[in-house]
């Protein structure tokens, strides 16, 4: 069990995660990760984060978002984790198939696998766990 | 020429031929998608048909601001219009292909290139 090193509580609206990911993305810059990886976890905490306010706690004002990341030089592990009932990822559809493309929505978790190395959900799919190492 | 702007996204738009050009500069990330969808529909409002998207200077985009370029296309489209990109830098290019996006846009190397294939097919037609 990795001890993760900062928890964030942010608010359900979609500018309150701003100045919380900047640190974490501050952080990952100091620990001297490539272009590539920053740019890969902006995407994937960007996805999470917006996953949780709007799908999970579905812009509810009274419920909160919480953000836990620890940034070591090998490796940043994110934790994000809503109020709302969960969802189960393996039921998503694939925003890649052609009879998709021309969806707006439905890209979140699709890109967060993508990007991350590794993406995690509890049972009750209200909460996502990502890795990414350092390249 | 418009401009709009937050603290992280900024557009500029110029008319060259019978385009508008959008130059995107920033990050198009969740909390910008809003202002750059504002943009979009400011400029489908009016009657041009050829929207450009310069986005040589757009460092980050996220699945929302996927979304409302997905959106553009599509009531362009369905008015007979067209939406071009051009000068993805190549961590955006690659989200593209990641999403297949490249499969929906139609996708220029450099404004340049897209802007001389409009005056081809203008030429042609």
């Amino acid at each position: 069990m990795v001890a993760l090193a900062r928890t964030v509580v942010i608010p359900s609206k979609l500018g309150a995660a701003r100045e919380a990911e900047n640190e974490l993305l501050e952080e990952v810059a100091r620990c001297g990760y490539s272009e590539t990886c920053l740019f890969a976890i902006k995407l994937a905490v960007e996805e999470a984060v917006n996953n949780a306010i709007k799908h999970g706690n579905k812009l509810d004002p009274r419920k909160t978002v919480s953000l836990t990341y620890d940034v070591s030089p090998e490796r940043t592990v994110i934790v994000v984790t809503d109020e709302g009932e969960g969802f189960d990822p393996r039921c998503l559809a694939d925003p890649t198939a052609d009879e998709n493309l021309e969806k707006p929505t439905g890209r979140g978790v699709m890109l967060m696998r993508a990007y991350m190395d590794e993406v995690s959900f509890n049972d009750k799919g209200n909460q996502v766990r990502m890795t990414k190492r350092r390249r | 020429m418009s401009t709009g702007s937050d603290d992280q996204l900024s557009t500029r738009v110029e008319h060259v031929g019978g385009a508008a050009v959008v130059r995107l500069r920033g990050s198009a990330g969740m909390r910008e998608a809003d202002l750059l969808g504002r943009e979009l529909d400011q400029l489908m409002a009016r009657p041009g048909k050829l929207l450009l998207l310069d986005m040589t200077e757009l460092e980050f985009i996220c699945s929302a601001g996927l979304g409302v370029l997905i959106r553009a296309r599509g009531e362009l489209r369905a008015r007979g219009g067209r939406m071009m990109l051009a000068g993805l830098r190549p961590l955006v290019a690659r989200l593209l292909e990641t999403t297949r996006l490249t499969r929906l846009f139609e996708i220029y190397p450099t404004v340049d290139a897209a802007l001389e294939r409009l005056e081809q097919a203008g030429a042609d037609d």
